[in-house]
């Protein structure tokens, strides 16, 4: 899937923040070759889509009211759990949180990104649909970020010979 | 275990912070902590200071010793002769680079591991990461590296390890002032340099935030600080290991209490939060007095220090003096319906405070008379 392509049937017809989209939009699929570029971009091209083009509302999606939004970094994995360090992005002036949650908050196709340095955004809110009632959701979506390319180690190898050099 | 409000029997306050220099004839020792986080600043006499790691203001996002030394009227420009970087954790380095450059006639101390091939490779990498912000630690490390490396002059860094002498001046008409560090031992470098190897990403490995693992704090530089008759224990987050060699037990093995006739200490900055890792018997038996003032920080992340650390802590010591309150954990008002949701699911959940910042302030004569003071974050068990 090419996630610069944003399906558009996921953005409902109320005005969200771009975080929703995104977690809409940022699919739990294996990366494409050209995701380097997208998940820079991800961010940007949400918020170009939702100025350029009309909200398109689908028969089955939600309308939601995000209540909590924070982004976190894994800090430790133990068994089952993890723990993570919250920064909230609603109101940043609040100090950071660290949650400690089981493996099994988090869905099935990106629990193999739970590690040490793992990058994740969690929203909690609200959603409903002409067809649903308003429910409570916790939706927590890890970043899936490019692979390190041999041009990017050598690189940095050679820079970390350089200045052993000079502090030698 | 973290600690709870039934342990709470705080003595009263001491007197507040002496807010002006002290006399050239007079040494300090300074511990700010915030929450997370961890500095000391020392007078070592005569007008030379002495930093021990750093970390930020939360009011001015600073680092506290340019804030601290500014607020008493301190050129630190000139007076400032070094800033030790006592291990690789952000609670300890955070503004570090900010002094190095304020400061322009400190020299940069810290382990050798630091500036080993592996641990430069990693911050090349993260520092050309374009997908992700770098996490505090590597972030601020990088720029302590850049800075150095633009200023042209690689003695204004110098590699520590146990037994290392920074400052030893003992002639006459002159105060005897000894700074010198108890670790790390060579094994603990080398330890850490291997754990340093596997941070390495591979080829087409998943990029993640780079993260210092927990066992940096082998790197640790204890300090035993020596001005006339006073001696102070710096004990950094050195902890207690397994190995023999490596951590206190080093320090220890070693011998170097006697070949160095390091005085027993007056003071102690507990190490690493006063968590019982960081613990030994033998600091209490060979490198302090009976009873010393005992003052440490916390590290509200892990709970440190916990009850059990407290109790021990003063049964240990005639005072123990912390930086912040570490039974005070003030929770963040979220959205009724978010607080719900965050019960149900979280299993543990702590607030990371750093909203205030502690300071506990120890000046001293020659003979060894103390002056203790805090500010109103302080607490005194």
């Amino acid at each position: 899937m090419d996630n610069t392509a944003v399906d558009n049937s996921f953005i409902s017809k109320t005005s969200l923040p771009s975080s929703i989209c995104l977690q809409r939009v940022v699919s739990p699929l294996p990366m494409a070759k050209n995701d380097e570029l997208n998940a820079v971009k991800t961010s940007a091209a949400l918020k170009l889509v939702q100025q350029t083009q009309a909200p398109v509302h689908r028969q089955n999606s939600f309308d939601e009211d995000i209540k909590q939004e924070w982004s976190g970094v894994v800090i430790a994995v133990n068994n089952q759990e993890f723990t993570v360090q919250l920064s909230d992005k609603i109101n940043p002036d609040n100090p950071d949180e660290i949650v400690t949650l089981d493996v099994e908050e988090v869905d099935p196709a990106e629990q193999s990104l739970i590690k040490p340095g793992a990058l994740l955004y969690w929203h909690i809110g609200y959603r409903w649909s002409s067809k649903r009632p308003k429910e409570r959701f916790s939706k927590i979506h890890f970043r899936r970020l490019p692979v390190w390319s041999k041009k990017e180690l050598n690189e940095a190898e050679q820079q970390a010979e350089k200045l052993e050099a000079f502090f030698a | 275990m973290r600690p709870s409000n039934k342990l709470k029997n705080l003595k009263p306050s001491l007197p507040d912070i002496q807010d002006t220099q002290p006399a050239s004839n007079i040494a300090e020792i300074s511990l700010f902590g915030p929450g997370v986080g961890e500095c000391i600043v020392i007078h070592m006499g005569a007008g030379q200071w002495f930093i021990i790691d750093s970390c930020l203001c939360p009011k001015t996002n600073e680092p506290i010793a340019l804030s601290y030394l500014r607020s008493i009227g301190v050129d630190y420009a000139n007076k400032v002769i070094g800033i030790l970087i006592s291990h690789w954790h952000s609670d300890h380095i955070r503004g570090a680079s900010k002094l190095l450059k304020h400061c322009t006639h400190a020299k940069l101390y810290c382990s050798s591991a630091l500036f080993s091939k592996e641990a430069l490779t990693l911050t090349s990498l993260y520092k050309a990461n374009r997908f992700t912000d770098c996490d505090k630690n590597t972030e601020e490390f990088s720029s302590i590296v850049n800075f150095l490396h633009g200023t042209n002059d690689p003695r204004r860094l110098e590699f520590i390890k146990a037994r290392h002498t920074v400052k030893d001046i003992r002639q006459e008409n002159h105060v005897p002032v000894r700074l010198i560090a108890l670790s790390p031992s060579n094994m603990a470098v080398t330890q850490s340099i291997v754990n340093l190897v596997k941070l390495q990403p591979k080829e087409k490995s998943q990029r993640t935030r780079a993260v210092v693992p927990q066992s940096e704090n082998l790197n640790a530089v204890a300090i035993h600080f020596t001005f006339g008759q006073l001696s102070v224990i710096l004990g950094s987050d050195l902890e207690n290991h397994d190995n023999e060699n490596t951590g206190w037990k080093a320090v220890f093995n070693d011998g170097m209490i006697a070949d160095l006739s390091l005085s027993k200490a007056h003071v102690f900055k507990v190490s690493h939060h006063g968590g019982q890792s960081g613990n030994h018997d033998r600091i209490w038996c060979d490198l302090l007095h009976d009873k010393p003032l005992a003052i440490t920080t916390t590290f509200s992340r892990s709970h440190l220090p916990c009850d059990d650390d407290i109790e021990r802590l003063k049964k240990q010591s005639k005072a123990l003096l912390i930086t912040r309150d570490p039974t005070k954990n003030k929770k963040i008002k979220h959205d009724k319906m978010v607080e719900r949701e965050l019960r149900s699911i979280a299993k543990e959940r702590i607030t990371v405070n750093t909203k205030n910042m502690g300071h506990i302030q120890i000046r001293a004569t020659e003979q060894g008379k103390l002056t203790v003071g805090m500010n109103e974050h302080a607490v005194r068990y």
